[in-house]
């Protein structure tokens, strides 16, 4: 239902690491043209030699559905089945991409791809490259063969990155991280070619052909991918680009535009933060983890532990399979199942712990119901322990569902789940009760999970465990979200990359204006409590069959003098359970939270009574402006009209004004009066 | 020589003469001095709500007919729902009351009996008694369906005979609403044909001069042009009050339109008033925040405390109860562009306090006044003048009407010596009178000379706001005041 979109938190990152404001990002966008789009072939089809020439006939070369890349129509799978690679087999293995139609090298500083890496595992022979090496050259026609001057700085950026990064080359080689996936950006002027002579340039061949050849590929290191091949026409360092004279820029790594911006930062911040502490994402199928040290039992020897693809958990990362030819479970054998983390991670500021399993079919001595516990093993300052859920509550989320549920767990910690269960554990660090470590996860370490079923084995057939994650900020707002790197974001409902319609399904759109506020529909109570100048708690009453519940909170708009008053949607929150914290709130602000109760097909089944509430002060408040009212402010009559009357002060002036012209009429008079007299004197 | 003589001893008249005008006869102690007031904090708001013509009114039926015809009920005392109301709204003090005098018994009647005029009186007095003023209405009609409609002829043939004891109670009156025509006198659900500018007109001319008239909606008042001389005494009173917000069932009065427009514009100049919807009613539409805002653009002068509040009894959780739990702050008047004094914030000691949207309510509708500073000027002597110029503010969301103010002279045991009028207290609006988003807190300059008493002793210089009945008004100052007199000043001659 959804295409893989990354976040476009990045940008929210791009604004904290990379100087350039988002505007100036567009503004400064790369500007390229796609060269290859690879949407000559539908996915499952085998692409032949006219469109990709594979250089041993063992390597095949796949049309697959788009990795994501922007631009890229469809990706291109290559194929071997035995280990190859430039690294392990002397030769070429690699796979000529021919465009359909020469792609010309007249004002193209660079040439981008977007692939995705093979990753570098321990070879027969022992060793471990531990990069994702690849020789990209060109094909420019007759006998032109370009490749990489040694030194040449490239250009990558990972698919959740929010900046290029550089990388030197190897001789003509690229070693990228091992797994990578992203964009590679070449210099065009950096290739060499020895049939161009001085005087000429590069710039005035096409290129007929990119030849891709790769260190490290096939069997336990996997495929490699290309998704899209792009031109470009003005290189900037910006992680936007405009393609094929687009107008507005887009996020490499998300394909949105900056207008996507707010469903996208709204599914970001709707997300709980989570940590991986494995997920075995990088693992073939068929990997052995017994064999290779990841995986041990205790009370049983028959059990074989070996990744699977497909069967769940998010984005379907591979699977433990946990298999022994006899039954075992709690009522005989009682075995153990450790999973170590690949890394040790620091416990500081574990919520929750999330894995994915899926049950063995029921023991025959308990049928119809399934059974579990687990663990999470840690150290500090050399001391291990052992952590349960003992009489701890624990959520579950069976796959499909998309609504949480309570496990009852007894005084052992063992859960009880639906038969056949699978899906998602959900438990707070601080419901695991036995050896908690709520209040001392400072300088402790995680290093693994212990796991029991009621049975695995014999009849029962076998169980899977999926990722295990560390959840760091639950956010109680929707626990269906998550995401591990600030920028994508997962559904656990779907097992996939969400997109903004995964939180918008049923939410408002903030940038409608409301006449009025929704009118209530249920007499169920809803209130709000805990106002700070930037949170409040909105709780409710529970409606019976409600899916999950949307939170709209509201606020006033227009209210100056002669505007009409409206109301604007802030922001809309799926949730579950009954009561949401809302955050980033503007201070001394109205708001007006609407309780909607959902259904099953996302739309309200209650709306509940609005409840208002006023944010406390940030501390701008300042008091009024002061000022003297003028004469006319004073002289309005208490009759409505303007009086007749000069204010007192006015009278005072009046006075004054009226002794100084007599002073000057009587000194006027009596001067006329001497002059006159004078004149008198002298007839 | 005798030229220089006559200029000299002209120079010296005039001289004389000016020394005359600015110091008054005789000598004494020459004052020129500024004082500076201190305004209350929150401790001092409650006794400012007993300041008369303004904030919280009651409602009361008053059956002047006495019949139980029409749906009327017989009221044995005319004045029993008054008096009932005023007791039950004791604590909050309000010192107006809207009574309905409903003439339904009379509706055929071309002349009222004299019985009608003692039941009106017998109101009147028991206002006197209680201490409130009147806002008075008429009507026939008790419901929407005509029941009790009277005729123009009868109507305009009553208002005449009502105006004497208008006249004669005019001290009681607050505003005269106009009533007369339609459901409960609020010129709607009529069924006879009605000349509404000769009803409106023989309205005012029934009241007393001195007094505004009411008028339910900007509609009434636009059979007018603005240019007829009882256009400007002619204010509002919204009874249909849902705050500033969009409400389909508020007619034309909804923010942004004409009606809503027309009474931010007059409202500087004319008292506004108004009621809500009963509890049981409206109750969740009634939101304070709206109410605060609507308030303020309309420069409210009083408002019902019936309604919506706890006339089914308290904790009915009608909406003014709520206002009673809901806090105002700062920051939200300050975002809001409402005025206010941040002293309301504060308490004697310096430490914040929280204010509820009903405290904020009932202390800042109508006026709210505060003595600023004071210059004094002038020589302290028998039968001299001291020039008095007074910087007031009002932090009300109206002007002081039916209010009247000056400076006295008091002896030692606050009797009044010598006083003088001063001020406009109808004027004294706390924002721009012509534009209402103009926030800026005016400064009202109010200047006079107070003659001095011919003896000498100890006094008081005072300054006086109080209304046609005499009630005083207190300022927000903690300065020493008794029955309307605000000491700004002692001194002896």
């Amino acid at each position: 239902m959804k295409r893989i979109i990354a976040l476009l938190t990045v940008l929210i990152l791009a604004v904290a690491v990379v100087p350039a404001p988002v505007s100036s990002a567009a503004d400064d966008a790369t500007e390229a043209v796609i060269w290859e789009d690879f949407s000559r072939r539908d996915p499952g089809e085998k692409f032949d030699d006219s469109e990709i020439i594979i250089a041993e006939k063992e390597g095949s070369a796949t049309c697959i559905e788009t990795l994501g890349a922007i631009g890229g129509v469809n990706a291109v799978r290559f194929d071997y089945t035995s280990l190859r690679g430039y690294h392990n087999i002397t030769g070429d293995q690699g796979f000529k991409l021919v465009y359909n139609k020469p792609r010309s090298l007249k004002g193209v500083s660079h040439t981008i791809y977007y692939v995705r890496m093979p990753v570098s595992r321990t070879d027969d022979a022992g060793n471990n490259w531990q990069k994702s090496g690849a020789a990209i050259m060109l094909y420019l026609g007759g006998y032109n063969w370009a490749q990489l001057k040694e030194g040449t700085i490239v250009q990558y950026l990972p698919k959740t990155g929010y900046e290029w990064k550089d990388i030197e080359t190897n001789g003509m080689y690229l070693d990228l991280p091992s797994g990578f996936e992203g964009y590679i950006k070449i210099p065009v002027d950096s290739y060499k070619c020895g049939n161009i002579t001085e005087g000429d340039s590069i710039h005035n061949y096409s290129v007929q052909q990119t030849i891709l050849q790769f260190s490290n590929m096939g069997a336990q290191c996997g495929s490699a991918y290309i998704n899209a091949v792009y031109g470009v026409a003005k290189n900037t360092d910006s992680i936007m680009v405009k393609l094929n004279g687009e107008k507005n820029a887009r996020f490499y790594t998300t394909g949105a535009t900056l207008d996507d911006i707010k469903s996208e930062k709204l599914l970001l911040d709707s997300a709980m933060r989570a940590v991986v502490l494995q997920n075995y994402a990088s693992y073939p199928a068929g990997y052995d983890l017994v064999a290779n040290g990841l995986f041990s039992t205790d009370h049983k020897k028959d059990v074989n532990a070996k990744l699977v693809e497909g069967a769940g958990g998010i984005l379907g990362n591979p699977l433990i399979e946990i298999s022994s030819e006899t039954l075992g479970g709690f009522h005989d054998s009682d075995p153990y199942y450790n999973i170590k983390y690949p890394a040790f991670t620091t416990t500081e500021g574990f919520q929750a712990i999330l894995f994915y399993v899926k049950c063995a079919g029921s023991h025959p001595l308990q049928p119809g119901r399934a059974t579990f516990r687990f663990n999470i093993a840690t150290s500090k300052n050399d001391e291990p322990r052992w952590t349960l859920l003992g009489e701890g509550k624990a959520k579950y989320l069976e796959k499909g569902s998309d609504r949480w549920k309570v496990a009852d767990s007894d005084v052992q910690g063992i859960m009880s789940l639906p038969d056949n269960f699978e899906g998602y554990i959900m438990a707070d660090i601080s419901e695991l009760l036995v050896s908690p470590i709520v209040d001392d996860l400072e300088n402790r370490t995680a290093t693994l999970s212990t796991i029991q079923f009621q049975a695995v084995g014999g009849d029962a057939g076998n169980a899977y465990v999926g990722g295990i994650y560390a959840i760091t900020d639950k956010l109680d707002r929707n626990e269906m979200l998550i995401t591990f790197n600030e920028c994508e974001v997962y559904s656990l409902s779907d097992n996939e990359y969400a997109a903004p319609a995964d939180l918008s399904a049923g939410t408002l759109d903030l940038d409608i204006d409301y006449e009025e506020l929704p009118a209530a529909t249920s007499s169920l109570k809803a209130s709000v409590s805990d106002v700070t100048e930037a949170t409040a708690k909105v709780t409710w009453d529970a409606f019976k069959g409600a899916k999950n519940y949307r939170v709209d909170l509201y606020v006033t708009q227009g209210q100056a003098e002669g505007e009409a008053v409206t109301y604007k949607c802030k922001q809309s929150i799926i949730c579950n359970g009954t009561e949401l914290t809302v955050d980033k709130l503007e201070g001394s602000t109205r708001y007006y939270a609407v309780v909607n109760a959902m259904n099953n097909s996302g739309s309200e089944a209650a709306v509940y009574l609005y409840q208002r509430f006023l944010t406390l002060d940030d501390g701008t408040a300042s008091p009024p402006k002061e000022a003297y009212a003028s004469t006319n402010e004073d002289e309005v009559a208490s009759s409505g009209a303007y009086s007749d009357k000069p204010a007192s002060a006015t009278i005072l002036l009046y006075i004054i004004i009226s002794v100084g012209v007599a002073v000057v009429i009587v000194g006027a008079v009596v001067a006329i009066i001497v002059i006159k007299k004078k004149k008198g004197a002298k007839k | 020589m005798k030229t220089r003589i006559i200029s000299l001893i002209l120079c010296i008249a005039v001289l004389l003469g000016l020394c005359s005008c600015a110091g008054g006869s005789g000598s004494g102690v020459t004052v020129d001095e500024t004082l500076e007031f201190e305004p209350i904090t929150s401790e001092g708001d409650k006794l400012l709500r007993y300041n008369p013509d303004r904030a919280w009114r009651l409602e009361a039926y008053c059956n002047i007919s006495n019949t139980s015809a029409d749906g009327q009920t017989v009221q044995v005392d005319p004045a029993s729902n008054v008096k009932r109301n005023v007791q039950k709204y004791a604590e909050f003090t309000p010192q107006l009351c809207q009574v309905y005098f409903y003439l339904t018994g009379h509706k055929n009647e071309p002349t009222l009996p004299e019985s009608v005029f003692e039941r009106i009186q017998t109101v009147f007095d028991a206002a006197e008694d209680l201490g409130i003023k009147l806002l008075v209405r008429f009507a026939y009609q008790g419901d929407m369906q005509g029941t009790g409609e009277a005729s123009d002829e009868i109507m305009l043939g009553h208002m005449k005979q009502l105006k004497p004891i208008l006249e004669k109670n005019v001290k009681l009156i607050h505003t005269v609403e106009a009533g007369f025509l339609g459901s409960w006198g609020e010129w709607h659900s009529y069924n006879m044909e009605h000349d509404k500018e000769a009803l409106l007109r023989g309205i005012v001319e029934m009241t007393p001069e001195e007094l505004f008239v009411q008028v339910r909606y900007p509609g009434i008042k636009n059979v007018l042009i603005q240019t007829d001389p009882i256009y400007k005494r002619i204010g509002f009173h919204d009874d249909s009050f849902f705050g500033y917000r969009y409400c389909s069932s508020a007619s034309t009065l909804n923010p942004g339109e004409s009606d809503w427009n027309q009474i931010i514009r007059e409202a500087s100049r004319v008292p506004v008033g108004g009621e809500t919807f009963w509890g049981y009613e409206h109750d969740e539409m009634i939101d304070g925040y709206d109410s605060i805002l609507q308030f303020s653009a309309f420069r409210q002068n009083s408002f019902s405390i019936y309604h919506s509040f706890i006339e089914d009894g308290v904790g009915m959780g009608y909406a003014m109860e709520d206002w009673q739990k809901e806090y105002v702050t700062e920051g939200w008047l300050a975002k809001n562009n409402i005025i206010y004094t941040p002293n309301y914030f504060l308490d004697k000691d310096g430490n914040k306090v929280q204010r509820t949207v009903f405290e904020f309510v009932s202390d800042y509708m109508g006026y709210k006044l505060e003595a600023r500073s004071a210059d004094i000027k002038g020589a302290l002597a028998k039968s001299g003048s001291l020039n008095v110029s007074l910087d007031l503010v009002n932090y009300g969301f109206s002007a002081a009407f039916n209010m009247y103010s000056g400076f006295a002279v008091l002896d030692e045991n606050y009797k009044v010596v010598t006083t003088v009028d001063a001020g406009t207290p109808s004027a004294w609006n706390s924002r721009n009178a012509r534009d209402y988003s103009d926030g800026t807190l005016l400064i009202h300059k109010i200047s006079a000379n107070v003659e001095l008493p011919e003896k000498s002793g100890k006094y008081k210089l005072a300054f006086w706001v109080k209304n046609s009945a005499g009630t005083g008004a207190r300022l927000g100052n903690n300065l020493d005041y008794s029955d309307g007199y605000t000491v700004l000043y002692d001194f002896e001659i």
